[in-house]
């Protein structure tokens, strides 16, 4: 995989105002760009019918019947090449962990480092 | 052997004179039905043994020796008469048997007055008298046969001493009847010498077994005891290794009932609550402690008086004159119950503070999980977006700078208020809270804080009696309302309500909605911290979660309470109850 093609990233989020700063913080880097925005398991699932992005940022606190980490393993059967990070406000490493689907975990107030994680998940050369 | 006659008979008197002078001396220290009945059998015997020393010799005057003669022959049939009533006293007889018993031994006795004169020793009996004397043995060997049949029946499951008690009773009575029987086979001759030997032998044997029976040495009493003294160890044993107070009920009482003999046995708590039952159905337990319930025999049941409850033992009718002593163990017993009791009870107290421990540290646990997200979320909203504003500057235009700006305020503001609600939900907790009270006009304080709270939106105010004053920490009425308020607009629909009532000496204010009304799972946990609506099931925006907490609990540190009001067709209703003379 070229190391500056663009990859594409799907955001599920139930909280607007953190899914344009996921947005704000992921475009800084030109090669990332949105394909889509669901604030539920059900819409996220939706969502992949239309695209298989290179990256899920997934909350767990989501509306609907599922948390996020439990739609994790959906979302991935759908769209084995998608990488997901899970991205939640909870201290939730070791669930993270020891759920296959989800590739990395990263707590919402090291918001800061969002942008290296996804970088790295998808081989992206944080320096191109 | 005329010799060894005399003395057998001189012996026979000695004891049946002693018999019914300790009988006469054991119900005059205890009077009672039994007792009376049983002086009334070894007295009878006392006195005929005396009489019958005191009858004329052979070549007395008839007319004196008759009437000391017919004296005996009365007094004798009284005894088996006696003997049955003292059977009787534990469990009494069919009618028809105890009115026969009666009217036999009456007719007996007075029928010896009417004969002309009796026959002496030697002389042939008249056909009367020979129908006199039938009728005497069967009065005599049913009567006692009775007795002896219902005695040694009765005595199986006993406790050792009464069962051996009634046992030698049984016997004594037996003895005696067979003595009666022979002496009535030898006819009117009296019988062979050795015969006569034979009955006065019977006779005498009786008389050990009677006083065996009725009030045995305190050795035997001891050595009989064995059995249930070993038993009563194991019942401190029990008593020494139960760790629960239901345990101590379970393992102690089949040892209790079996002390005493007894049906059955409930152990009881100082509040009335059953902690074990042995011998008898938990639906059963009520009208054995119920001393007016019917078919209940008062005498039959034993309380031992505990000092963390009771101990209470159905017994049977021969308990309390048989098996005193064994309840007299059962004394010994209630000082090392209470023990265990008391050590269980502690024992419980301390599994319980460790269940309370481990639930507040787990609370604890979600509370800083819970508090940690809150917390997170609104810091990182702040955080990313003023980094945005800070490395993009450049590319981002006056009104997406604006858009950012009003977030990290929203956000800010939404910190605000957690971190208040964090600190007085603290300080509640902590019991810091002092509520400043200052009397104040309801209604119009409720209309200002509706229309200053959510100026579009109209709340109706319905304060009665209208000009209704209270003495309230008025920052803790406005926190109260305002937050049983905000969720009526958040998760409620209009109309809402907010009203007021004046309850005896407290003021109830209840605010409703008419929305959806509060999920049933919700109900239990709504003034819990950091409860929430499921938010699975609601898209509407989320408070702290301690609104409902932070109600009550100021509530309660004004003196008063808040509540969820259920049944409310549709929609919502919290109230809440204040002092009306301020916090006591």
């Amino acid at each position: 995989m070229a190391a500056d093609s663009t990859r594409s990233f799907a955001i599920v989020e139930d909280q607007p105002d953190m899914c344009v700063l996921i947005r704000l913080a992921l475009t800084r880097d030109p090669r990332l760009q949105a394909a889509g925005e669901a604030s539920s398991a059900d819409e996220a699932l939706a969502l992949l019918d239309e695209c298989e992005p290179a990256l899920i940022i997934l909350d767990h606190s989501i509306e609907g019947e599922m948390m996020g980490l439990e739609a994790a393993p959906l979302l991935k059967a759908k769209a084995a090449g998608s990488k997901i990070l899970l991205f939640t406000a909870h201290d939730m490493s070791g669930e993270a962990a020891s759920e296959p689907a989800v590739d990395a975990f990263l707590r919402k107030d090291r918001i800061d480092q969002l942008l290296a994680t996804a970088q790295r998940l998808l081989g992206l050369d944080p320096a191109a | 052997m005329e010799a060894a006659l005399g003395v057998l008979r001189n012996v026979q008197t000695v004891l049946y004179v002693g018999l019914g002078v300790s009988a006469f001396w054991a119900w005059h220290r205890r009077r009672g039905p039994t007792r009376a009945w049983m002086a009334g059998t070894f007295g009878v015997l006392a006195v005929v043994t005396l009489v019958g020393l005191l009858l004329p010799d052979e070549n007395a005057p008839r007319s004196s020796a008759d009437w000391a003669s017919r004296t005996v022959l009365m007094l004798i049939v009284l005894f088996p008469y006696f003997l049955f009533r003292f059977a009787a006293s534990f469990r009494r007889r069919p009618e028809w048997v105890e009115v026969g018993a009666l009217a036999l031994t009456i007719v007996l006795g007075l029928s010896v007055y009417l004969f002309d004169e009796l026959p002496r020793q030697g002389e042939a009996w008249g056909s009367a008298f020979g129908v006199w004397v039938l009728g005497f043995l069967v009065q005599w060997v049913s009567l006692s046969a009775v007795v002896a049949f219902e005695l040694w029946r009765s005595g199986h499951g006993q406790p050792t001493v009464s069962r051996r008690r009634m046992r030698l009773l049984s016997f004594g009575s037996i003895g005696l009847a067979l003595a009666l029987v022979l002496a009535g086979a030898a006819g009117s001759g009296g019988g062979s010498t050795t015969s006569r030997f034979v009955v006065q032998l019977l006779s005498l044997a009786s008389a050990p077994l009677f006083l065996l029976g009725f009030n045995p040495p305190r050795f035997l009493l001891a050595a009989w005891r064995r059995p249930e003294l070993l038993e009563l160890r194991s019942a401190e044993e029990v008593l020494m290794r139960a760790v629960t107070q239901s345990e101590v009920g379970e393992r102690l009482l089949p040892h209790v009932t079996r002390i005493v003999g007894g049906k059955a046995s409930v152990l009881v708590d100082r509040d009335g609550h059953v902690l074990g039952v042995d011998g008898v159905s938990l639906g059963d337990v009520g009208q054995l402690l119920d001393p007016t319930a019917k078919g209940h025999r008062p005498e039959e049941i034993i309380v031992i008086p505990l000092r963390s409850g009771r101990l209470v033992v159905q017994a049977t009718p021969y308990t309390p004159y048989f098996a005193r002593s064994e309840t007299e163990l059962l004394d010994t017993l209630a000082t090392f119950t209470d023990l265990a009791l008391s050590r269980a009870e502690l024992s419980e107290r301390e599994r319980q503070t460790a269940i309370e421990l481990h639930a507040a540290n787990e609370a604890m646990r979600e509370f800083v999980a819970i508090a940690s997200h809150d917390l997170r979320t609104p810091v990182t909203v702040i955080k990313g977006f003023a980094s945005a504003l800070e490395s993009d500057r450049g590319a981002i235009s006056a009104e997406q700078r604006q858009q950012h700006l009003g977030t990290i305020r929203r956000h800010a503001d939404h910190l605000g208020v957690i971190i208040d609600d964090l600190l007085t939900t603290s300080r509640l907790d902590a019991g810091v809270i002092e509520p400043t009270p200052t009397e104040i006009e309801l209604g119009p304080f409720l209309r200002r804080l509706a229309i200053d709270l959510h100026p579009d939106v109209p709340v109706t105010v319905d304060v009665g009696p209208a000009d209704l004053r209270i003495r309230v920490d008025c920052d803790h009425l406005q926190r109260m309302v305002t937050n049983y308020l905000e969720n009526a607009f958040r998760y409620g629909e209009p109309p809402v309500t907010l009203r007021a009532r004046l309850v005896e000496e407290f003021v109830e204010i209840a605010v409703c909605d008419e929305g959806r009304g509060v999920p049933p799972e919700f109900v239990d946990r709504a003034f819990e911290k950091f409860a929430r609506v499921d938010k699975r099931h609601s898209k509407e925006s989320q408070g702290t979660g301690l609104g409902l907490a932070i109600v009550r609990g100021l509530a309660r540190a004004s003196g008063g309470d808040a509540w969820f009001v259920p049944n409310v067709r549709d929609g919502a209703c919290f109230a809440l109850r204040l002092p009306v003379s301020g916090p006591s």
